[in-house]
Formats: structure tokens, C-alpha cells, sequence
């Protein structure tokens, strides 16, 4: 008699077979019942061996088997088409899945918009170290050791590896200390000593001030800073530079005022407001109900500086600017507490 | 700073509301931060930029008030001292006329320590300040008026005059807020023969 248990091999072809929910996976078990080493192949190459009377029977039964699995696998493919093509019965004028996508922060959509409108004016953006010397953050810029305006400027100190914070007044006064720049306008005496004019730069990078951290305040920031110097630059080419960049990035109707103020390194110095965005001048809390937002500080270069970079006297005269670039966006897309610039939460950082 | 809109009528006519008064000083450098309602007066906090110290006294913004609206402007009313009150001398010694141009004394006998009049206290708290008594009061007054520093000593207190001089490494002060503080080299101080009353100009 045969070994090959002919009702055992359907019965579990069978079982196997309801099982197949795809093309692959039948095709899988069509190799596996028919295919070269499979077991009816095994059957049917074992006939030569059997004696003359049980060839007939055995194979017989074998070939049986051999159709009945070919047409239960031709059935199953069928079916399986008919339901691929079921499934393809999509609307294809649908929208597709959603892919994540990354996004710039709000600070580098800010910040390059503003580098854009002065780059649009002709400014070349240049950078610089974020720590510094103490020449090129205070001397350079006019701001000497027991200048009352220095106790307004308490910084970050490097000692050795660690930072510290502190008024310098009763530290070291060698003036080469290296400190976290609290500004970006060392980067002016910079460009200064090297080139010279006629010099338009911007200035954007990260600045650092041990301020007490909460929803106003960080203790890094970024800013932009501006400055051009040429022959005979007045202040009214500082007034024009900066009315042409706050109408391109607030709108064209907001108004402007310059205010008189005071930095140790310009004269004269001015702080630049524009009309409130949010009420447009009648006074809501953003603006602390003045009408106006503080934007920017600029003035004319002063004569110190130049001659700290060593330029001749009278020889040149610029202006200079500086902006928060926080503070810009917080007021351009209604932020309220400028801690989430920094918190990387990507519920905030979807939004832009 | 805090100035109040009554104090400054002390020394010039104001024709315009508190509001235009605030915006004409912000508009000319002296940014105010705030106005608030006292009572029947208002007190205003501004911001004084490092280049304006001559704004540290309620006169010196009368004064610019005066140079913003042509206004005529009315000094505090004083008498000279007369010779015969000052035949009794300070001894005053400066050690570092570079560090100290001048220090000026004058001793004043007859003086009843005692709480301060409504008026002078009003002023004070208007613009932040505690009272204290009469004379610590007055020298506040004196200071936020004048922007004028002085200091009032207890001569009984005082041994052997005054000196004006750095500080050794290490010498102990409690200054006036209670707190006691280690000086160094670095820090100029008024103190007598013994001990270091107050540290130069600061408290």
C-alpha cells in the first residue's frame, strides 16, 4: 500500500488554504503542495517504484489530488483578484495622508524676515562670536569699567570653565575678560576694525543677560543689530531705514515716534516706537494702554567708538540700530509669555 | 524716580493734565513708566537715562519742565546761615581729594529727635520712601528735592570728627538698612576716629 495518506494531504491543504488572505501567501502554498518538492510531486515520482497493480490505483488518487488542489488554488486566486479590485474602488480625488512635516521656529521666521527687509536695502548680514572679549562688549563701545551705564549691563563672566554672573565693579578690571556677549553690537567693532567704510551690516545672533527668568525676560535672547557708516550719514537716513523696515514688517499704516534715550555708544540716541498693533493707538493692556510699542534703540554712531576702531576724526559718520527678536515676534503673532520660544513644545512650535 | 504732580507745582506753574505732563517728558527724554492716582495728587516714575542725572531731583524736573513750557521757575525759598552759627567748626578730613572733592559739615544743636509733620510724611511715602523721623526725613527730603546727598550724624555719637577714606580689607559696617556688610580697599566711607559710619554717597 502507499504511504502517502492521499484524504490527510487535502484535508489539511484544505484547512491551510481558508487560511490565505493574499496572493503571496497562496502562491506560498501552491510551491508547498505542487511544486517540485512537494509532496504530491514526491507521490507521483514514487509510482515507478510501486508494483504493477498499485500503480493504476495510487496513481489515480494522486493526480486526483494534483487537480483538486489546482482548482481549489485557481478558485482562491480568483477570489482573491476580485477582492483587490473591490479594495482599488477608491476616490483618488481625495486628499492624501497628512505627512509630518518640520517647520521653522517662530524666532528664525522673525529673524529672517527682518535680515531680509535690510538686505532688500542693500545690508549684508554678517555674524559673531557669542563669547566675547571685554574690549569689543564694553571699552569698544564706550562703556569703560566705572561708567555709571555699566551697572545697566550686568553680564555673564567666564572664570575658567564656569560662567558667572555679577557687575564687574569689584572684580578684575583687566579689560580682556571673556564674558557671554550681552549684546550683539560687539560684532559693529568688529566689522569696524576690519573694513572699511562705506559699511551696511546686520547683525543677527544670540545674546546673553542674567536677567531673572519670566513671561518677559530670558536670560538668551537673540537680536538684531544694524549699522552704516559712510561719508556725511545723518540722522535722517537712520529715521528713513528704520520707518521703510517697521511699515515692511508692522504694515504701512502704523505710525512712528523716536524718542530721545540714551546708549553710551550713539549720539544721539533715540528709542523707536510704532502705533499699538492690537488697538492701533487707543491703548490696550499689550501696550500697557499707551497706544505705542518700544520696537528699537538706534542712534548715530558715536565718535568714541569710531575712534576706538580707529577710524580718523570727523571721518565717517553712521548710524546703529538693535532689536529683540523675541520681542518683535511676541508682538507680531500675539504671544503672551516669551518662555515658550525655549520650551520646544511642539504643540507651540506646529502653530508657525 | 518718583515725582509727584503737586510737589513739582511747588516750583513752576502747570497749565496741562498729568497725562500731557507725562507725555511732553516722555517725548523729551525723560520716558514716564507709569501714572498712578495718590489721593489728590499723582505720582509719576520715570525712567532717568545715565546722561540725565540732573533729573535725580524733583527740581532738576521742574527744571526741564520749565526749559518745555517756557514757564517762569521758583527756587525754594532759603535765609543765609549767620556767621555767629558757625563759630563751632566739624573737623572734616579727606584723605583721597580724588576719590572725594569735598565734604562739607555743619553742627546743629538744639535738635528734639520726633516724628515728622503729615505733610513731610505724605511727600515721602507719595514717592515711595518710609518715614522714619524728623531728621532722617528731612535729609530724604532734602535729597529728592535738591538731589543734594546729606547725612545727619548724632555728634554725641561722633568721636574726634569726620574723615572721608577707603575702607581697610575686611572692616565691618552695619549700614543704615540693617545689614551688616565686610568692606574692602575698594569702598570709600565717612567715619570718626573709631568706627565707620556709612559707606560714602551710598548709605
Amino acid at each position: 500500500m502507499s504511504s502517502f495518506d492521499f484524504a490527510d494531504l487535502q484535508n489539511s491543504f484544505e484547512k491551510e488554504i481558508a487560511q490565505v488572505g493574499d496572493v503571496f501567501s497562496l502562491e506560498e502554498l501552491r510551491v508547498k503542495y505542487l511544486g517540485k518538492k512537494s509532496l504530491v510531486a514526491l507521490a507521483l515520482s514514487s509510482l515507478k517504484s510501486l508494483s504493477d497493480e498499485e500503480r493504476p490505483l495510487v496513481g489515480k488518487l494522486a493526480n486526483e489530488l494534483k487537480n483538486k488542489i489546482s482548482a481549489l488554488i485557481e478558485n482562491k486566486k480568483s477570489e482573491l483578484q476580485d477582492n483587490a479590485f473591490e479594495v482599488c474602488q477608491l476616490d483618488i480625488s481625495l486628499p492624501s495622508i497628512k505627512l509630518p512635516l518640520g517647520t521653522e521656529h517662530p524666532v528664525t521666521i522673525v529673524m529672517k524676515e527682518i535680515c531680509g527687509i535690510f538686505v532688500k536695502m542693500g545690508f549684508t548680514i554678517m555674524e559673531g562670536p557669542e563669547i566675547e572679549s571685554e574690549d569689543n562688549n564694553f571699552t569698544g563701545l564706550n562703556i569703560p569699567l566705572d561708567h555709571p551705564s555699566r551697572e545697566a549691563f550686568d553680564t555673564f563672566y567666564l572664570k575658567g570653565d564656569e560662567l558667572e554672573a555679577g557687575s564687574s565693579k569689584l572684580k578684575d578690571k583687566k579689560e580682556k575678560k571673556r564674558l557671554l556677549r550681552s549684546h550683539t553690537s560687539p560684532v559693529q567693532v568688529r566689522v569696524m576694525k576690519e573694513n572699511r567704510p562705506p559699511l551696511a551690516i546686520v547683525v543677527p545672533g544670540k545674546v546673553y543677560r542674567p536677567d531673572a527668568v519670566d513671561a518677559s525676560h530670558l536670560f538668551m535672547f537673540n537680536q538684531v543689530e544694524g549699522l552704516l557708516v559712510d561719508k556725511n550719514v545723518k540722522f535722517s537716513d537712520l529715521k528713513g531705514a528704520l520707518t521703510h523696515f517697521a511699515k515692511e514688517l508692522f504694515g504701512s499704516e502704523i505710525k512712528m515716534r523716536f524718542r530721545p534715550h540714551f546708549f553710551p555708544f550713539t549720539e544721539p540716541s533715540v528709542e523707536v516706537d510704532v502705533s499699538c498693533i492690537i488697538c492701533k493707538g487707543k491703548g490696550c493692556s499689550v501696550c500697557g494702554h499707551k497706544g505705542w510699542l518700544e520696537i528699537l534703540g538706534a542712534g548715530l554712531v558715536h565718535p568714541a567708538v569710531f575712534k576706538y576702531v580707529g577710524y580718523k576724526d570727523k571721518e565717517f559718520t553712521g548710524f546703529a540700530f538693535g532689536m529683540g527678536v523675541e520681542r518683535i515676534a511676541i508682538l507680531k503673532y500675539g504671544i503672551n509669555d516669551i518662555r515658550l520660544f525655549f520650551e520646544n513644545d511642539l504643540r507651540f512650535l506646529k502653530q508657525f | 524716580m518718583k515725582f509727584t504732580y503737586n510737589w513739582l507745582k511747588d516750583y513752576l506753574k502747570i497749565r496741562i493734565s498729568s497725562e500731557k505732563l507725562a507725555n511732553e517728558l516722555t517725548m523729551s527724554g525723560l520716558e514716564i513708566k507709569s501714572i498712578e492716582k495718590h489721593g489728590s495728587d499723582f505720582v509719576f516714575e520715570a525712567e532717568v537715562t545715565p546722561n540725565r542725572p540732573d533729573c535725580l531731583s524733583i527740581i532738576g524736573v521742574a527744571r526741564e519742565i520749565c526749559a518745555l513750557t517756557g514757564e517762569q521757575m521758583s527756587l525754594p525759598k532759603t535765609t543765609p546761615l549767620k556767621n555767629k552759627k558757625l563759630k563751632e567748626k566739624v573737623n572734616v578730613n579727606i584723605t583721597d581729594v580724588g576719590a572725594c572733592s569735598r565734604y562739607l559739615g555743619l553742627i546743629i544743636r538744639g535738635v528734639q529727635v520726633a516724628e515728622s509733620p503729615v505733610w513731610l510724611k505724605e511727600r515721602l511715602l507719595a514717592i515711595g520712601l518710609r518715614p522714619v523721623n524728623n531728621i532722617v526725613d528731612i535729609t530724604n527730603f532734602c535729597l529728592f528735592e535738591l538731589g543734594q546727598p546729606i547725612h545727619a550724624f548724632d555728634l554725641d555719637k561722633l568721636s574726634g570728627g569726620i574723615q572721608v577714606r577707603f575702607a581697610r580689607e575686611a572692616e565691618e559696617l552695619i549700614t543704615i538698612d540693617g545689614v551688616k556688610r565686610s568692606l574692602n580697599k575698594e569702598v570709600l566711607v565717612i567715619s570718626d576716629r573709631e568706627r565707620v559710619a556709612a559707606i560714602a554717597g551710598i548709605m
